[in-house]
């Protein structure tokens, strides 16, 4: 189903995009925006890394960008690290603040399922620059196992916007983790707000 | 109910707003609208509030998760929880059931310092996101994501807010989320419990 459309049913409005894959990749890239660039848009969804020292980043671009928009971003929350983080001027933001993902697929039991992250990022758009600010914003929660301590849980909540003049024209956001690939993934993209 | 738009809105799913009296529990069914299907439902908020039963009672509101299958332990069968103050592991408390705190305090939830049934008022959101792994075995693993606010008033009148997340396990595939169910414990009730479920995102009608 085409971003910007809807497909209704007795109980809400489709995802537009509904991905799953048990393979080994090094970003999924979902879309966020269609040629209207407006709206809010939700993309929520449960990764798992190949590497247990992995972040899980975020990359905001259109199609034909290499690497994501500027961002100035800050996370809070309780981190397993012990603090939140931030960023500014920089082409990702962190969904995990400075905390790991970890990837053991035989912790507490749940056997293949107990470590990695989960997140809901909620994208606004905008396609204009003139003024008034047409702001690209973006607002984050996760959750995800940090390692094998039972108790060492991260909790992290972030927002941010897009930096420059052209940051508007988003229609993507692309997801990796800072060392190794996704291995597990499910990700979903609803636009219940327009787009 | 079926979903019906109005002019400026969705309708609400579904609103449980007549419990005036003092219940043990609330259950939302997150089901699709015909109750029969599990774990249909993609992306739902859901609203409440209430106040307590006594002001001397300490409690804790519990939130839990149920699939419609009570035989197997593998559908739905673990969580992390996060309340902004602690991050651990939720249990299951039976086949198929996910039971955690989203308070992680203690309070006197009544509100006899404020002297109105405003004053007194208990309160939470949460945003919940159901991804199940389905009738496909090889399909990755599905899951559950619970974020949200609440805010527990306490004996002095004050709120305490917090803002949990909780992501539930759906290891095996075709067991997926049907019921929320709210209870308080140390024998507290919840009182006048007012809730609205908004069912925004669907994956089957």
């Amino acid at each position: 189903m085409a971003i910007g459309t809807f497909e209704f049913t007795a109980d809400g409005v489709k995802p537009f995009h509904d991905v799953q894959s048990t393979t080994s990749v090094s970003s999924i890239t979902v879309p966020v925006g269609d040629s209207n660039r407006e709206g809010m848009v939700l993309v929520e969804g449960f990764l798992t890394p190949t590497s247990s020292s992995a972040h899980l980043r975020a990359r905001l671009k259109n199609s034909s960008d290499s690497t994501g928009r500027a961002c100035k971003w800050r996370t809070w929350g309780r981190t397993a690290s012990g603090s939140g983080t931030r960023g500014r001027n920089v082409d990702y933001f962190q969904i995990t603040a400075n905390d790991n993902v970890y990837n053991d697929t035989t912790v507490f039991g749940h056997s293949t399922t107990a470590a990695g992250v989960s997140f809901h990022l909620w994208i606004s758009l905008f396609n204009q620059e003139s003024e008034p600010y047409k702001d690209v914003l973006f607002h984050y929660r996760s959750i995800y196992q940090n390692n094998s301590a039972f108790s060492a849980n991260g909790h992290t909540m972030g927002q941010g916007t897009v930096m420059n003049g052209n940051g508007q024209d988003i229609t993507q956001c692309s997801l990796y983790f800072t060392t190794g690939d996704i291995w597990q993934n499910r990700v979903r993209c609803y636009n219940f707000f327009g787009n | 109910m079926s979903l019906a738009f109005e002019e400026n809105a969705i309708e609400s799913f579904d609103i449980e707003s007549g419990v005036p009296g003092n219940v043990t529990s609330v259950t939302v069914d997150l089901s699709n609208a015909s109750g029969t299907t599990d774990g249909n439902s993609g992306f739902l908020i859901v609203f409440g509030s209430f106040d307590t039963n006594a002001d001397s009672v300490n409690t804790t509101m519990r939130a839990t998760f149920k699939s419609s299958d009570s035989t197997s332990q593998n559908g739905i069968s673990g969580c992390r929880y996060a309340g902004g103050i602690s991050v651990a592991g939720g249990t299951n408390s039976g086949a198929n059931v996910i039971n955690f705190p989203v308070s992680h305090d203690n309070y006197n939830t009544g509100g006899s310092l404020t002297g109105n049934f405003g004053g007194e008022r208990s309160n939470f959101m949460f945003q919940i996101s159901i991804n199940g792994q389905g009738t496909d075995s090889s399909a990755a693993n599905g899951y559950a994501h619970l974020s949200g606010t609440y805010g527990l008033t306490s004996d002095t009148g004050e709120l305490r807010s917090y803002f949990p997340d909780v992501r539930i396990y759906q290891d095996d595939y075709d067991k997926k989320i049907k019921t929320l169910t709210l209870t308080l414990d140390g024998g507290a009730t919840f009182n006048n419990f007012m809730i609205k479920v908004f069912k925004l995102g669907a994956m089957n009608g």
